[in-house]
């Protein structure tokens, strides 16, 4: 079975031969959409004067979309993929209600997460990766609007469903701006699951510069974008997603992309973007021991959600990095949940647990904990 | 002794707005219109079974509102659309009156879905149907977390196990509206069934009249409201898309219930015709979907019996197939002694063609049916003045026929099944305006001027009618028609399924 971005690459490559087979040359620039920003404008004309045989850009050409981003191959991967580990989506439904039903709870988005106003409640957000599946993404989103509970999820820029990149131009996939549209009629919290480092170093190209583009275009669609979430942890490469950010360097140190040129962590002003929050609430470790820390980034072979003994160092026992949360719950599989955390010199740690254990522990929660599930939609799609 | 206080209540787009402000302009009120906390998050709850103690939050809210408004000299008011499930235990702890308005569920789904996509885009998030937003209402959509968005966790939604609350996920706007209108109403209805007739009034502001208004100001104890002011006020559409600053195209809008295709009305139906009925805009009759005005212009013009000719002759190739028709049927052996014309107009062509046997006209228009009792002689042949849909002929005829009258129609599927109720052999008619292979649904227009419908027939809809209802040897195609205008109209043939003998009475043993 060919991998996802196998297939990807395969249909694009594809498309490519299809028309520079059966069609002249000529500028889509022309049907650039009035919609488009004015920054991705600058972009495809820029792209269009240095690389004139290009076919096109932005948004993908309609009419490659369909082999370019052979979405029901995808989704017919992903179930296959993720069979083994999803829910059925009445499992997210039943999630939401031991959230929504514990007393005393403020479920917030993560922007408002730490605002002030719940001191004497269990503040809890409910996070989002979409790192595969957009389609069950929007559903828990309409799930939640009829809740009235504001939701938090992060689009993966670097995933097959998002876009990709031919030579330097980035596509997107055309469904991509419905799927947006869809989260923003839902009313939840729409932020960008940060892969910036992934662009660098697989892709050789410029992932700060990408994150920015990201988050215009999707302000442009009417997403109020208020924050990111890394995506991924510190061992796949290197180094956290964050810490392309300004201040949020954990240890000062020269990581390369395949070239040998020189990431820029510690390079893009959140404040300049707009930004207010990094949803991981990840934070330099208070007594950093940077020889630990070095050791844990550099086991990307450990690097295991699957790993009891991975996650309990990742959650609780990071040489690296505290949390400004108290408790975070991650979806891992089958009914399958890890909670991990600290509130006042009370450790939680528990593998494996399901969802009645995950009623039990929320009703356990103290007042004025902030708690912060995460769900990867992928994991609820059946 | 000062009257009571008073809230306006009602469904949100009904007008509760306008009549607050109407109301508000007199001289002994201090009305307040949504004031906060205005119950959006407890008015879910309660619907939901989930708030505990409602009279304690309507103590730290309404009544200590009224509790400082209401005075010897002054009458307190309040315009709130969330108070349905609180009336009884408000009026218990005030002795409140309550002003009930209502208005046609089916301009109210309208306004809703016009509210959504030209102004707040907010009604009901959670649905899968992505309009197109116009900016002001993707902007505001945009700014409003759902979480903070009362007005919207506020609406109903069906409890949970309950049928509709499967379907939920997948229903349309429009069908959520329609859900909220009937919903809510039930709610009001149910509550204000509780109180003493005396404290409360309704008031149906699908047009409102200035005495009408003037009428609820009575009941409150309002004094200073003039009938002239009030009419000016009336006049203004206060709270309506325009007075909101929005200025929209009719393209964008959502369009009047009459011209809603079949779809539409059968998904409003089957949400919210109970409750139509409760409130009394509809009989519970298939002319539930005709304005009130419709027809009127047959019977206020006089075509004349030279434009009828016209009209046969325009149309002549599908007359004579239809009587060719009837012949080959008994050229085959099948008895053809009576037949029924829906919509006869002057029986042109018809009652010379059947001279020689029973032939019986119906037509809406009584001045039409006045003259073919006067100028059409044979014995054979009767006139009757009825709307053939839902009145019916109160017999049966071997051929039930209609030329070119559905597409005028209020209601195709019911005209269609009133013919099968008025034939014990065959039905057989044309549509006019053409012939429409793609549509799913009829598409209904109407002319306000004309005072009648113009449908295009969806061939499939309408086999899906003839089949539910048992008709077999099912027929409909296009037939050339050899003019440029229309070249093909809809021909539909059906064999209607054998009545039970009580059910049948030969048009010939009737006229005997």
């Amino acid at each position: 079975m060919p991998r996802l971005s196998e297939l990807l690459l395969r249909s694009t490559l594809l498309a490519r031969l299809r028309y520079w087979a059966g069609r002249k040359r000529r500028s889509l620039l022309k049907a650039i959409d009035p919609d488009t920003p004015l920054l991705e404008r600058s972009l495809i004309r820029t792209v269009r004067r240095k690389f004139p045989w290009l076919p096109g850009g932005g948004d993908f050409p309609a009419c490659l979309a369909a082999d370019a981003f052979d979405m029901d191959g995808y989704f017919a991967q992903l179930s296959e993929t993720y069979r083994p580990h999803a829910n059925p989506f009445h499992y997210y439904e039943q999630f939401v209600d031991v959230v929504e039903s514990s007393p005393l709870t403020a479920i917030r988005p993560l922007f408002e997460l730490f605002a002030p106003g719940a001191e004497q409640r269990r503040v809890m957000g409910i996070r989002h990766d979409i790192d595969a599946d957009p389609v069950t993404a929007v559903r828990c989103a309409r799930h939640l609007a009829a809740r009235g509970i504001c939701g938090s999820f992060y689009l993966l820029h670097s995933a097959p469903y998002y876009g990709h990149f031919a030579h330097n131009l980035f596509l997107r996939n055309p469904q991509l701006r419905g799927w947006v549209m869809g989260l923003v009629a839902a009313g939840c919290e729409i932020g960008v699951h940060n892969d910036a480092l992934k662009v660098y170093l697989e892709w050789g190209k410029d992932g700060a510069s990408a994150l920015e583009t990201e988050i215009a275009w999707l302000r442009m669609l009417g997403a109020r974008v208020r924050g990111t979430v890394a995506h991924n942890s510190g061992p796949t490469y290197g180094a956290e997603n964050f810490e392309i950010f300004s201040g949020r360097t954990l240890w000062a140190r020269q990581l390369t992309d395949r070239r040998g040129r020189a990431l820029p962590l510690d390079n893009l002003a959140e404040a300049k973007l707009g930004l207010a929050y990094e949803g991981t609430f990840a934070k330099r470790k208070h007594r950093f021991d940077r020889d630990a820390a070095e050791r844990f980034f550099a086991d990307r072979e450990a690097a295991s959600v699957r790993s009891e003994a991975w996650m309990r160092r990742y959650l609780l026992d990071n040489p690296a990095l505290d949390w400004a949360i108290d408790y975070q719950f991650w979806l891992v599989g089958k009914d399958s949940w890890v909670a991990a955390g600290r509130f006042a010199d009370e450790e939680l740690f528990e593998w494996q647990v399901d969802l009645d254990r995950v009623r039990q522990l929320v009703l356990r929660l103290p007042a004025g904990s902030r708690t912060v599930f995460v769900v990867h939609p992928e994991y609820v799609r059946g | 002794m000062s009257p009571p206080p008073f809230f306006i209540v009602g469904s949100a787009r009904s007008g509760t707005t306008s009549i607050a402000r109407i109301l508000g302009a007199a001289s002994n009120v201090y009305l307040l219109v949504e004031p906060m906390p205005n119950l959006n998050i407890e008015t879910r709850l309660m619907m939901d079974g989930r708030l505990e103690d409602p009279v304690a939050v309507l103590r730290g809210t309404v009544i200590k509102r009224v509790e400082t408004g209401h005075g010897p000299s002054r009458i307190y008011g309040e315009k709130n659309v969330t108070l349905g499930p609180f009336l009884k235990y408000l009026h218990d702890a005030v002795k409140c009156k309550i002003v009930f308005i209502h208005r046609d569920g089916r301009d109210v789904a309208r306004s809703m879905i016009d509210w959504h996509t030209q102004k707040f885009g907010n009604i009901y998030r959670e649905c899968g149907e992505l309009p197109p937003l116009a900016r002001p209402a993707l902007e505001s959509a945009a700014a409003l977390p759902v979480h903070h968005d009362t007005s919207d966790y506020s609406r109903p939604r069906p409890p949970v196990g309950s049928a509709l609350w499967h379907d939920w996920p997948h229903l349309s706007r429009f069908e959520m509206c329609s859900y909220y209108w009937s919903t809510i109403n039930e709610l009001f209805l149910d509550q204000i069934e509780q109180l003493p007739r005396e404290s409360w009034t309704a008031i149906d502001y699908t047009n409102p009249s200035p005495e009408e208004l003037l009428r609820v100001a009575d009941f409150c104890g309002l004094r200073g409201l003039a009938r002239q002011e009030v009419e000016r006020m009336l006049g203004q559409r206060i709270n309506s898309l325009e007075d909101r600053g929005v200025s929209s195209s009719s393209a964008t809008l959502q369009p009047a219930w009459e011209a809603w295709d079949g779809g539409l009305r059968r998904n409003f139906d089957r949400l919210a015709a109970a409750t139509m009925r409760r409130l009394g805009y509809y009989r519970g009759s298939p002319r539930d979907w005709a304005p009130p005005s419709y027809g009127k212009w047959w019977s206020r013009h006089d075509a004349g019996l030279e434009w009828y000719e016209w009209m046969y002759q325009s149309r002549r190739r599908m007359h004579e197939d239809f009587i060719a028709w009837v012949r080959a049927l008994e050229r085959a052996g099948q008895g053809i002694a009576s037949l029924a014309d829906f919509g006869c107009g002057l029986g042109v062509g018809y009652a010379d063609a059947f001279r020689d046997r029973r032939y019986i006209g119906l037509d809406l228009s009584a001045r039409n049916v006045e003259w073919c009792r006067h100028n059409r002689s044979n014995p054979l042949h009767r006139y009757a003045c009825v709307d053939f849909v839902v009145d019916g002929i109160g017999e049966t005829a071997d051929v039930v026929s209609s030329s070119g009258t559905i597409d005028n129609a209020y209601d195709v599927d019911a005209f269609v099944q009133s013919m099968i109720r008025a034939s014990s052999g065959w039905i057989y008619f044309t549509c006019y305006r053409g012939w429409f292979p793609d549509l799913r649904e009829h598409r209904y227009s109407w002319d306000e001027k004309t005072t009648c419908f113009y449908n295009d027939i969806s061939p499939r809809r309408i086999r899906s009618v003839l089949e539910r209802a048992g008709c077999t040897e099912v027929d409909i195609r296009p037939m050339a028609t050899g003019r440029s205008d229309v070249r093909y109209e809809t021909r539909v043939i059906a064999r209607v399924p054998v009545k039970p003998a009580h059910e049948t009475g030969s048009i010939r043993a009737a006229a005997e």
